[in-house]
């Protein structure tokens, strides 16, 4: 098995470093079992704390990156129900769903206005209420923000504007993370995107945003997300995080060997094309999104999945057919976007791996051209 | 001195009525036995197996030997039923004289009537009961009347109308669920359906199985081109064909091979033509093989460029058997709103290409000349063809 797609999800690991059996207690219990849980759970929380460069008490632990950016948004235009003018929510096209999904919903619902469109042409308010969503790493095409220079720029503007930065595919992946870190108000992160079991994320809110919480019942984390914490997951997720995060020097620049060579492709495949918003930019190493006009995104990830190469068309959180794709949005042409796959790459992926890949990617999309008369 | 005979008291019953089905003349029985074979079948386990079904002039009866039935609950399982007309939840009772129906009557109708208007229509089925059908509905109109206060009876536009019906036994019941009509399934004999996934092919089956065709689904995969999911979709496609006919197990035909040989071996424009040819030349064989006695397709004229009449009229010789197209006629949402209501749209647009998307031409003729598509095609069959559809047809896995 090839796994090349990792940005969609990782392969837990780290299990057997770390045993479940002494946090299944619940770490609101009295007991001592509850009180062990309730360690590792503390412990886990200053670790990612320490890499988000954040104070443990500002991290909020949820189900993952989607109820992260739920809670991000509708959790600030609720607290400000009451205000007098109602939040202004910014956000490129292309960002991920479950951001642009809350967004619409609250528009819908009137407790915000929005808008949605590339950033040059976002007119922020001077004064007032103002959400700005960010993507630490685009999920589709692996384009970096520079999040540090647009929080300065906007602030400039309106001081009192809130930088979101949905972090899911950019925690513990980026060397310049700490600068994404400490400029962001708000920023979400997914355990499940580095190598650990899916079902657990959490939100970073820096002391004075005031959100409203999602979820009402025994007050856990400070009340802003009630239910019993997903001790386990919780712990897991810290320790890969770590791992991750201490390991990355030397993994970026594996995976960048690895993305460099399948990105190599296009001189081999004629018309082949890397799509990224800006070329010249500086693009995360951990996705790559490749197009071959002439084939289908849908039938190559077939072809390859039966040799055992798994990758994607794009993100697994789009769904409905007729919705448009984000590289449609990017403005990419239908032969760019009809062809399109992403790759998601992950430390454990080899460079051998990359050259059967490639070698599979030729031959399938030779095959599909000739089946669709593409010269 | 006569033998007093007590009445049972009223228990509560299902109706079953059955409309087209009851004119037949010769093989009524056979249809008959077909229905409640169905309704057994179906409704068997509840009861602690108590249920009785038996059919009385024109009507099923089911009933618990020991006493009331759960008619929510028989109902949901046998509404489907293809052949019965109308459902009927109501009461039974043994009595036979005029003053022990009426007081039968009183006790089932009272709570529905309060306060409305009210007319009470006989049907007698049993001409040895001493009233006329006028009579009796005025007995027990009068009497409801007469003990059900703030009641009046309004013979022309009634709010409520109430059934007695006087057979082997007397019958009341006011709603009527309508049923699905057709005829049993599979009392016409069986066909083979060419399922697609999409939205068309699923409702031509239960239109065709409605009219009493027993349903041999196939399905013709073409991995890796199309998606295992399709297979999955296909599969609940039938699942909920199947709360109608029963399980309807899925046949995968293996396709790519014939599919990639006739996209090198094809111009374009005629591809999908020979692809209807191809797949209508499979199926027919395994209609042979299953002895059904037609092919069922979900084709409305003029649809799309392979559903024209020049279209239809091109594929037809490659079908041994007649082919049923339910949808003919009938416009893009009359279709959808028949999918909707048997419950197969939703899972028929779940955003899976098939291989249509893919191989299709841009520009698919429409107006195809049979005599140079079958000349096309014999000189393919010379070649590989008939193999690898002999190989397709030998293939094919059946998903329980």
């Amino acid at each position: 098995m090839i796994y090349l797609d990792n940005a969609a999800t990782t392969q837990p690991l780290y299990a057997a470093a770390l045993g479940d059996e002494a946090f299944f207690a619940n770490p609101s219990s009295p007991h001592a079992l509850g009180i062990a849980a309730e360690r590792a759970m503390a412990k886990a929380r200053q670790t990612i704390a320490d890499i988000l460069l954040c104070k443990p008490k500002e991290i909020i632990f949820t189900s993952g990156g989607t109820e992260s950016n739920n809670l991000a948004i509708i959790g600030y235009v609720s607290a400000l129900r009451k205000a007098n003018t109602p939040p202004v929510i910014f956000a490129e096209p292309w960002a991920h769903p479950s951001v642009l999904a809350p967004l619409h919903h609250a528009v819908e619902r009137k407790s915000a206005s929005g808008c949605v469109g590339p950033r040059s042409g976002w007119d922020i308010p001077v004064s007032g209420p103002v959400m700005v969503c960010l993507s630490h790493v685009n999920h589709e095409t692996g384009d970096l923000t520079d999040i540090a220079a647009i929080t300065r720029e906007l602030k400039s503007l309106n001081p009192d504007a809130v930088i979101f930065v949905d972090g899911a595919q950019g925690f513990c992946k980026d060397l310049n993370a700490a600068e994404v870190y400490k400029h962001a108000d708000v920023y979400s992160f997914s355990g499940h995107k580095c190598h650990a079991p899916a079902g657990v994320g959490g939100l970073v809110v820096r002391g004075g945003i005031k959100l409203a919480p999602l979820l009402y019942g025994g007050g856990q984390e400070n009340a802003m997300r009630s239910g019993t914490e997903n001790v386990a997951g919780i712990v897991r997720t810290a320790y890969a995080a770590q791992q991750l995060h201490d390991d990355l020097p030397v993994n970026y620049i594996h995976v960048k060997n690895l993305r460099d060579s399948l990105a190599g492709l296009v001189s081999v495949i004629p018309n082949a094309t890397v799509n990224t918003l800006n070329q010249n930019a500086n693009n995360s190493p951990y996705i790559l999104n490749l197009s071959f006009p002439g084939t289908k995104g849908e039938v190559l990830v077939h072809m390859l999945s039966e040799k055992g190469i798994y990758m994607s068309t794009g993100t697994a959180c789009k769904s409905r057919k007729n919705d448009k794709s984000t590289l449609m949005l990017m403005g990419f042409p239908n032969e760019i976007t009809e062809s399109a796959v992403r790759f998601g790459f992950s430390h454990l992926n080899t460079a051998e791996e990359i050259e059967r890949t490639k070698e599979a990617l030729i031959a399938c999309v030779n095959q599909l051209r000739k089946i669709r008369g593409y010269r | 001195m006569d033998s007093v005979n007590i009445p049972d008291p009223p228990k509560r019953i299902f109706l079953v009525k059955y409309g087209e089905v009851a004119l037949r003349q010769g093989n009524r029985a056979f249809y008959e036995k077909q229905i409640m074979d169905d309704i057994k079948r179906r409704i068997k386990d509840l009861h602690d197996g108590n249920i009785r079904v038996y059919r009385e002039q024109g009507r099923f009866l089911i009933e618990d030997v020991n006493g009331d039935i759960d008619t929510d609950t028989i109902l949901s399982r046998i509404k489907n039923i293809f052949g019965a007309i109308a459902f009927c939840a109501g009461i039974k009772t043994t009595e036979r004289t005029i003053e022990g129906i009426r007081e039968a009557a009183l006790g089932f109708f009272r709570g529905r009537i309060c306060d409305a208007s009210f007319k009470v229509d006989t049907k007698r089925a049993d001409k040895r009961f001493p009233l006329t059908s006028n009579e009796t509905s005025a007995a027990i109109g009068e009497y409801l009347l007469d003990n059900i206060p703030g009641s009046r009876v309004d013979l022309h536009n009634p709010s409520i109308v109430l059934r007695v019906e006087i057979r082997n036994h007397v019958y009341f019941y006011v709603d009527a669920v309508p049923g699905e009509g057709g005829l049993p399934y599979g009392s016409a004999g069986k066909g083979v359906l060419l399922l697609s996934g999409g939205i068309d092919s699923p409702v031509a089956g239960y239109l065709a199985a409605r009219r009493g065709v027993g349903l041999i689904p196939v399905y013709f995969h073409s991995p890796p081109y199309v998606s295992e999911r399709v297979v999955d979709k296909t599969s609940d496609l039938l699942k909920t064909l199947g709360a109608y006919t029963g399980p309807l197990p899925l046949r995968i035909v293996p396709f790519t091979e014939t599919q990639l040989y006739l996209q090198e071996n094809v111009p374009p424009e005629k591809l999908t033509i020979m692809l209807k040819r191809a797949m209508l030349r499979i199926a027919s064989a395994i209609a042979a093989k299953e002895k059904a006695h037609c092919l069922i397709t979900g084709d409305a004229v003029g649809q799309v460029a392979s559903q024209t009449l020049h279209s239809l009229a091109a594929v037809n010789s490659a079908a041994s058997l007649p082919i049923l197209r339910p949808l003919t006629a009938m416009d893009k949402h009359q279709i959808i709103e028949i999918a909707k209501r048997i419950g197969t749209y939703d899972i028929s647009i779940r955003p899976y290409d098939d291989c249509c998307t893919l191989f299709v031409a841009k520009h698919p003729e429409n107006k195809p000349n049979t005599q140079v598509i079958e000349r096309m095609e014999s000189r393919l069959t010379e070649g590989r063809l008939a193999e690898l559809i002999s190989d397709a047809v030998g293939n094919t896995v059946i998903n329980m």
